[in-house]
């Protein structure tokens, strides 16, 4: 019983699913709008849960003097103090500016950064090796260059090969990138659906 | 009978599971030779080692001389009277294939006299281990049946197919089995007796090898000896290994990088004049003209600050133009932070208009958590998924800007603002699915190559990157702002590139 009562939840969950998203009739309708909303309120939980770990995991850093301590009080500080003005004054002007001076410039930097890693890599994928460096090379730049806000401009040419770049090769590959997730993924769906997998029984 | 794969308990033929530990013998089945005690398939109907029939009771078996039937257990009598019944439901046609493989037995030379050294050394030490076989213990030498074990054989009523080949002198040399084969195994047989030594009466192993088999030996036999690292070695790539770039090289890149992105505040946006929108970004734009005033926009601001350089010139141009032409902007996200950037592009944009009103002219309806799911839930209708809207908490019919709207179907166009094409794709595939809705999309260059499928399928209206887009979108729409004076960083961060890729190549070829 306790292997069978998920398998079937799992195969009688997962088939109302597939029916509810090909056709449409009322009552797969309302049966699959329940589910829905079950996926949606356990996200949430999951969440919560995900914050708990991390809060979890810090404090045990924190007490146990593993690994930066400094930095697990930051941020289990930060997470306190965001979660008590988030809870207690959710409208405030603190929550803003908390996001508008702290959050997005700290994302901003970590990103922005990656421009130097950028220039640095390039300067070692960029040598002219053999053909398939001297390929990389020339289509890095003249992906650049067409990508410029002013590159139709200078030659119309650039924009139709631009344009040839994205819809021929890059749309190819892209194709059987898709195509081969998507495969895998009703592989991975159908051996769900008939249990053969089942990772919801994991322990 | 089946030997148990887990315990190697004996069990009857008919046996499904085994007696011993309860192990699923149906996919397991293997049944020991009656004479020479070798593991085989069920399917097998000879004995893969010594061609003994093994579904067919061996007429000695059944009738074993006293002395040796007294000393067979319980389980091996059940053996014999099981391979008895087998016996007679062989068909015909497996008894004369069975006839045919005795014939060639006995065409064969006898197991004791071929020579030991025609077998390679791996086989002697094999040999050697076997608990019994019958080329370790013959019968005919190590224990000569009695006379009336030989007396009884002879005037035993066998079948043809049964009989005991002799040799030319007409002395009996298989099978005379005196006591039953299995006898002397303390435990389990070991899967290796049945699988590891090859049958002797096969006529190839008795060939000489050839010069190409002695070479893959030989290459084998080094390939077996050669000790293995503990840790794969790395696999580096053809040719001369990068020279990794000096402390000073970097420092002077990471100079030029940001001289770059400090162009505008020197330059001025000098170059904004040269830029021309793309056909894609003038439809989007003109898309937007024509727009009802009574039909809202759904914008879904899913980026997180990390693109905000990027796509938030992009989002302030698009919303710029949605209130300057009083289209009614319904806002969301799904990602928990997007909710904070759809905050600040509005308030900005309605810090600007002075008759740009929350609740009238634009509402934010909140976060959507759930991925695909909450996506769903969106579609079956917009009330459903957010029950009050994210500003001021109230009620979706309460609000002029979204009173009239019941799916997302009521308000014909999504724009979509995103650093993550998968967030893209669940759009596609959760919400327009139907042709409910147009999509359009408006992402950081980095993921636009992978929507570019998407755009070809005709499943996205408009895809535009953020690097590019905003400049051109404010051109475009004739609102030129913030994006405009940043072409000249792209223009100078372009040309860093151009020269990394030229000093790169210089110093590669000097050194070369």
């Amino acid at each position: 019983m306790k292997k069978i009562l998920p398998i079937t939840a799992a195969i009688f969950c997962g088939g109302l699913a597939l029916l509810d998203f090909f056709f449409a009739s009322p009552q797969i309708d309302a049966a699959g709008a329940i589910l829905v909303e079950g996926v949606v309120i356990l996200a949430a939980f999951a969440l919560l849960l995900g914050l708990l770990n991390i809060l979890l995991v810090h404090l045990r850093r924190m007490t146990l003097g593993e690994g930066d301590r400094g930095a697990s009080f930051v941020l289990v500080l930060a997470l306190l103090v965001t979660a008590a003005l988030g809870i207690s004054m959710p409208d405030s002007a603190s929550i803003d500016w908390l996001f508008e001076y702290i959050y997005s410039p700290l994302q901003s930097t970590m990103t922005a950064l990656l421009a130097f890693f950028v220039v640095s890599a390039a300067y070692r994928a960029f040598k002219i090796r053999d053909v398939g460096a001297a390929i990389l090379l020339i289509s890095s730049l003249f992906v650049l260059f067409a990508q410029l806000p002013f590159s139709a401009s200078l030659s119309l040419y650039v924009s139709s090969l631009r344009d040839w770049v994205f819809k021929v090769p890059v749309t190819a590959s892209m194709r059987g990138f898709l195509l081969g997730i998507a495969l895998g993924t009703i592989t991975t769906s159908l051996r769900v659906l008939l249990a053969v997998d089942k990772p919801y029984a994991r322990s | 009978m089946i030997v148990c794969p887990a315990c190697k308990h004996r069990n009857p033929e008919d046996a499904e599971v085994c007696e011993a530990c309860g192990e699923n013998l149906e996919d397991f089945l293997y049944r020991a030779c009656p004479a020479c005690g070798a593991l085989n398939p069920a399917e097998n109907v000879f004995c893969h080692r010594c061609l003994e029939r093994l579904k067919g009771a061996a007429p000695e078996a059944a009738e074993q001389p006293p002395a040796a039937e007294e000393r067979m257990t319980e389980g091996e009598e059940t053996l014999a009277e099981t391979t008895e019944k087998e016996e007679e439901s062989i068909p015909s046609f497996l008894s004369e294939e069975a006839e045919e493989a005795e014939v060639a037995a006995e065409e064969e030379p006898p197991l004791e006299e071929e020579p030991a050294e025609t077998l390679p050394p791996f086989i002697e030490t094999e040999r050697r281990e076997e608990p019994l076989t019958r080329e370790e213990e013959p019968l005919a030498e190590k224990r000569p049946p009695s006379e009336e074990q030989t007396t009884e054989t002879e005037q035993a009523p066998a079948p043809p197919d049964e009989q005991a080949p002799e040799t030319e002198e007409g002395e009996e040399v298989l099978p005379q089995i005196a006591t039953h084969p299995l006898e002397g195994i303390e435990d389990g047989l070991p899967l290796e007796v049945g699988v590891s030594l090859p049958h002797r009466a096969d006529p190839l192993s008795s060939e000489e090898p050839t010069e190409e088999e002695r070479a893959d030996a030989e290459l084998l036999r080094r390939i077996a000896e050669e000790g293995a690292p503990l840790q794969e070695a790395p696999s580096k790539a053809e040719g001369k290994e990068p020279q990794p770039l000096s402390r000073l090289g970097r420092v002077l890149l990471h100079l030029m990088v940001l001289l770059a992105a400090l162009a505008p505040f020197f330059t001025g946006g000098q170059t904004a004049h040269w830029v021309l929108p793309r056909r894609d970004i003038g439809g989007l734009v003109d898309m937007t003209s024509t727009l009802s005033v009574h039909t809202p926009v759904l914008v879904s601001f899913d980026y997180s600050p990390s693109y905000a350089g990027e796509l938030d010139p992009l989002a302030l141009a698009l919303v710029r133009q949605l209130a300057s032409r009083s289209v009614p902007i319904v806002a969301m996200s799904t990602k928990p932070e997007g909710i904070g950037v759809a905050e600040k592009i509005c308030a900005t944009v309605a810090g600007e208009m002075e008759d740009y009103r929350y609740g009238e002219d634009y509402a934010i309806l909140g976060y959507l958590s759930g991925q695909e799911a909450g996506l769903r839930t969106l579609k079956k209708g917009v009330g459903y998924a957010f029950k009050k809207d994210h500003v001021q908490h109230r009620a979706l019919s309460e609000l002029p800007v979204t009173s009239g709207i019941d799916s997302v179907a009521d308000m014909e166009h999504v724009i979509v603002l995103s650093d993550e094409n998968n967030i893209v794709r669940r759009w596609i595939e959760q919400v327009r699915r139907g042709d409910i809705v147009l999509l359009h999309a408006l992402v950081s260059t980095r993921i636009e190559p992978l929507l570019v499928p998407y755009e070809q399928a005709g499943q996205l209206e408009t895809l535009i990157g953020g690097a590019y887009g905003a400049a051109e979108y404010e051109k475009a729409s004739g609102m030129e702002g913030m994006a405009a004076r940043t072409v000249d960083a792209d223009i100078f961060l372009f040309l860093v590139m151009l020269l990394i890729a030229v000093i790169t190549n210089v110093v590669y070829v000097s050194k070369e």
